[in-house]
């Protein structure tokens, strides 16, 4: 791994990795902790519409950031320019700002792993005609099994990632991140309602995963989303049970879970799970984990983008609060180990402890089992996205494929809503946990103060006895 | 090699963000380079930012962050097919062969025949925006000012902890060139405060909330004193919040960033691209009704000094003051070349957005406006972004109060409003005089029935 980052991202640059590793190693004594990291970015985006080929762009972005922590305090700075006198500025300017005098804290140890989670591909090299052959499969397939589709957009992007890392205790780290993504969306008319149905699918293994299998699932599943849409009604407006899918549906962990346990804000002791650490926030069916190690995961992480490695970390055990998610800096300053939960957007950016692959173990109901066990709530399949306020706890997901249960059956699909509910309430009124684990699409992406990362979310189906579905329709 | 005043000392001048001969002699050299390699039009953006974010936590400094950035877009052209190039890196080898990509990204692409530049002619005149206001200070003054501005939060005895309190400060250049011989720029400064208290009950429960003020001038930002003060009320006034009951009510969305939130969908569904599709919620209504008679909607892209000001759009197609709605009809969409051409409209010179818009009001104030309501809920804060675009579902999480006889009773949370904007539109009870700046759509509060609450 490291030669090969040697080779595609500190080479060309001329820039030597020792000299790296001195500047990362050359801080004063008071300062507890500082890095150098480099990255190169390289991304192939097409995108077919109406039938063409419209959009083909490619991009190219490099740099390196030098990062200085004292105590609470992180000094940061960046340049797009990997020259030897540009880091020297950058390392000068974010040491500038360090105070001084030592803190008491110690870092722990990482723990060690060797298992790498995704391979070192590079999806760069799927050539541009098999990539625009598969998405005019994609078209046409989509046009012969519905044949009122007013439009089929098809995307694909590649992706792939050198990171170099260099911390001041001589830790050398490098990786080497592929990622491809595919997004599927077709526009349905039919008189004079419209709706559009989505399908996509992110991975870091390699192109081989670009098939017709893939393609034919894309296509039915959007397509069938866009045809229940077409037929949605009206939403229920209050609290109901819902039963929530297997897969995407996690987006409740994510929101409801995920980010009051970021170590950031347990440090500041503002998240609604500050100071629970053992005790009971959720069901005791519900055991929850975050886990960067998950294979070809979008969120999976061979390191952190502080040279730790990816870990599996238990946040909630049976119910009971295990463990927060750590970047270094937080880790130490809370005296917990690191978790291997540092991530930056990208060089430009400093780290923060983030999510990687969030889920819920599974259990032992069936999804029959929940829906029949329900006599007036709702069974949602497929979300956008969501979003916390993690000091009240309250958060909100909202549904894009959904459906209304009555006397145990579902009957009619209904439309997109926001659910909404504090976190450690509506966690605690998991009521039934199903028996097969399933993740999500693997194109997520979480933002937390700007930064934007790739993440994965998961969980088995669930029974949620109440929370608030945001619809139209109140009794 | 992009040469700097001092390597992460806060510009000054704008020849120290970038120098403006360096900007069009990069666009002359990446022009050059694309009709070399058989481009029949090149189009570019070049950008430049350098900034300082200043983070503080309970007094204590938590990030000091230096920012500097470059950036480069490329688009070429031939027969009516395109290939785009973005970068960070200037240097002359790179761009070499990134051309080279572009192009033959571009022979993989298809025709189009609405694709390409601006029409010859269609020029943009320049404008001094006044856009351009370093703020003269130190990085010590900066965060000595922040720290400050977490103190001023603490005017209640309610308020024990905080999130913090940030700052913000940056300049840009900005180049828009092509191969026709336009070559525009702009340079421009942004400064933000902001700060987030933490409000706790006697039972120990958490709110928080925030406040900010943001501005090109430094000057021109909310005095510390008054911005605390402000994120103090908001936090504790959140104290106690509950749910109500599931209801049909009148719902006000407090200005601007509420009232914002809820009228750009509005904006989206004139965008072109959405128009010629065939997938906006307003289908073809230019020309037609879509909000009260009472209401007017004005463009206004020069303003002296404004944040969302600008004499040219992403494809150096000269913006224009114009109105948007007028008596509740619509009198224009926002296109961009390409969805102008799909249209068969002229271009309006929206590429990358709409500018600076102003909303008229019918009410001289916030209470006013909740006096002509009665009942109902007023929002304060929204999360989660439930909003279909092509049907004009909308349904979103809310905190607020609860409304009655006219006046604040209690707090709500953990509530969602959801309707057809199509209807919550024509069904707008009255506008507040109470707009602010700080969102691009500078509209006062505004009260609409026509939402559903889902709560308990």
């Amino acid at each position: 791994m490291l030669k090969m980052v040697q080779e595609h991202l500190l080479t060309p640059a001329d820039l030597d990795p020792h000299v790296v590793v001195a500047l990362a190693s050359r801080m004063p004594a008071h300062i507890d902790w500082g890095d150098v990291y480099v990255q190169r970015i390289e991304s192939e985006a097409l995108s077919l519409e109406e039938g063409k080929l419209k959009n083909a762009s490619y991009s190219l972005d490099q740099g390196a950031a030098v990062r200085i922590n004292q105590g609470t305090h992180t000094g940061f700075a960046y340049s797009d320019d990997l020259s030897v006198n540009a880091l020297e500025q950058a390392h000068q300017a974010a040491l500038g700002i360090a105070r001084s005098g030592a803190t008491q804290c110690v870092a722990l140890p990482a723990r060690h792993r060797s298992v790498a989670a995704y391979a070192p591909h590079n999806p760069m090299l799927l050539p541009v005609a098999q990539k625009i052959d598969w998405m005019r499969w994609v078209d046409a397939r989509a046009r012969s099994v519905e044949p009122r589709l007013s439009d089929v957009q098809c995307s694909l992007r590649t992706t792939q990632e050198h990171v170099f890392f260099a911390g001041m205790d001589g830790h050398v780290a490098a990786d080497v991140r592929p990622l491809i993504v595919v997004i599927v969306r077709v526009t349905l008319r039919v008189g004079d309602r419209c709706e559009s149905g989505r399908a996509s699918f992110g991975t870091r293994a390699d192109g081989s995963v670009v098939d017709e299998i893939l393609a034919e699932r894309l296509v039915q599943k959007a397509i069938h989303q866009a045809r229940t849409n077409l037929e949605a009604q009206a939403a229920p407006a209050g609290s109901y049970p819902v039963v929530l899918a297997s897969g995407l549906p996690g987006v409740l962990l994510h929101e409801a879970v995920g980010h009051g346990l970021e170590g950031d804000f347990n440090r500041k002791g503002i998240s609604v799970y500050s100071g629970r650490m053992g005790q009971q926030v959720t069901s005791s069916l519900c055991t929850i984990v975050d886990d960067g190690t998950v294979p070809d995961q979008s969120g999976s992480l061979n390191i952190d983008d502080e040279g730790i490695p990816g870990a599996r970390n238990v946040l909630v055990e049976q119910g009971i609060l295990k463990n927060y998610m750590q970047d270094r800096v937080n880790a130490r300053l809370m005296n917990m180990p690191p978790t291997g939960n540092g991530r930056r957007e990208s060089y430009a950016c400093p780290p923060m402890p983030r999510m990687t692959n969030t889920y819920m173990l599974p259990g032992e109901s069936t999804l029959e089992e929940m829906i029949a066990s329900v006599k007036d709530g709702v069974y949602a399949v497929d979300f956008s996205g969501g979003q916390v306020d993690i000091t009240s706890g309250d958060f909100v997901f909202s549904t894009i494929e959904a459906y209304r249960i009555q006397n145990g059956r579902i009957t009619y699909p209904v439309k997109e809503a926001t659910l909404i509910g504090n976190g450690p309430e509506v966690m605690n009124r998991v009521t039934m946990v199903g028996d097969t684990l399933a993740f999500d699409d693997g194109t997520g992406m979480c933002g937390k103060n700007g930064q934007s990362v790739p993440v994965g979310i998961g969980q088995p189906a669930l029974l949620v006895s109440s929370v608030t579905f945001g619809g139209t329709e109140h009794a | 090699m992009l040469k700097q005043h001092t390597p992460f000392c806060l510009p000054t001048r704008e020849d120290e963000v970038v120098p403006v001969a360096r900007l069009h002699a990069l666009a002359e050299q990446v022009i050059a380079l694309g009709k070399k390699a058989g481009a029949d039009q090149v189009k570019v953006h070049a950008s430049v930012s350098q900034g300082l974010d200043i983070e503080v936590h309970e007094q204590a400094v938590e990030q000091v962050n230096f920012q500097r950035d470059k950036a480069l877009s490329v688009t070429v052209y031939q027969g009516h097919k395109k290939g785009t190039i973005s970068t960070s890196d200037w240097s002359s080898d790179h761009l070499d062969q990134l051309i080279k990509r572009a192009m033959a990204l571009c022979a993989v692409s298809e025709h189009d025949p609405c694709q390409g530049l601006a029409p010859e002619g269609m020029v943009a005149e320049p404008r001094d925006l006044e856009a351009f206001h370093p703020w003269h200070i130190t990085v010590e003054d900066l965060i000595l000012t922040t720290q400050e501005l977490e103190r001023s939060m603490r005017c209640d005895p309610r308020i024990q902890q905080s999130e913090g309190a940030q700052a913000h400060t940056g300049v840009h250049a900005v180049l828009y060139a092509d191969s026709m011989g336009r070559a525009y720029h702009r340079y421009s400064s942004e400064h933000s405060m902001a700060c987030m208290p933490i409000a706790q009950d006697e039972a120990g429960a958490l709110e928080r909330s925030y406040a900010y003020t943001a501005d090109r001038h430094a000057e021109r930002l909310m005095p510390l004193e008054a911005l605390g003060q402000l994120a103090c009320t908001r936090a504790v006034a959140r104290l106690g919040g509950r749910p109500i009951p599931s209801q049909k009510v009148p719902v006000v969305f407090d200005a601007s960033d509420m009232a914002a939130s809820f009228l750009r969908p509005f904006c989206r569904a004139l965008g072109g691209r959405a128009q010629y599709r065939g997938e906006s919620f307003l289908q073809g209504i230019l020309g037609k009704s879509c909000f009260p008679q009472w209401m007017n909607i004005n463009e206004k892209p020069w303003e002296v000094g404004d944040l969302y000001a600008s004499w040219f759009d992403a494809e150096g197609v000269p913006t224009r003051p114009a109105p948007v709605l007028t008596q509740g009809v619509v009198n224009t969409y926002f296109l961009n070349l390409y969805a102008a051409r799909r249209l068969n409209m002229t271009p309006t010179g929206h590429a990358g957005g709409w500018n600076r818009l102003r909303v008229s009001h019918t009410h001289p104030s916030q209470e006013a406006l909740l006096q002509a309501i009665g009942t109902g809920l007023l929002v304060t804060e929204m999360m989660g972004g439930g909003e279909n675009p092509i049907t004009g579902d909308y349904s979103r999480g809310v905190s607020g109060f609860w409304v009655e006889d006219g006046a604040i009773s209690f707090p709500v949370k953990t509530v969602t409003v959801a309707g057809n904007l199509k209807e919550a539109y024509q069904h707008l009870i009255g506008i507040a005089d109470d707009a602010n700046h700080l969102s691009e759509l500078a509209v006062g509060s505004i009260a609409t029935e026509g939402l559903t609450v889902a709560g308990v």
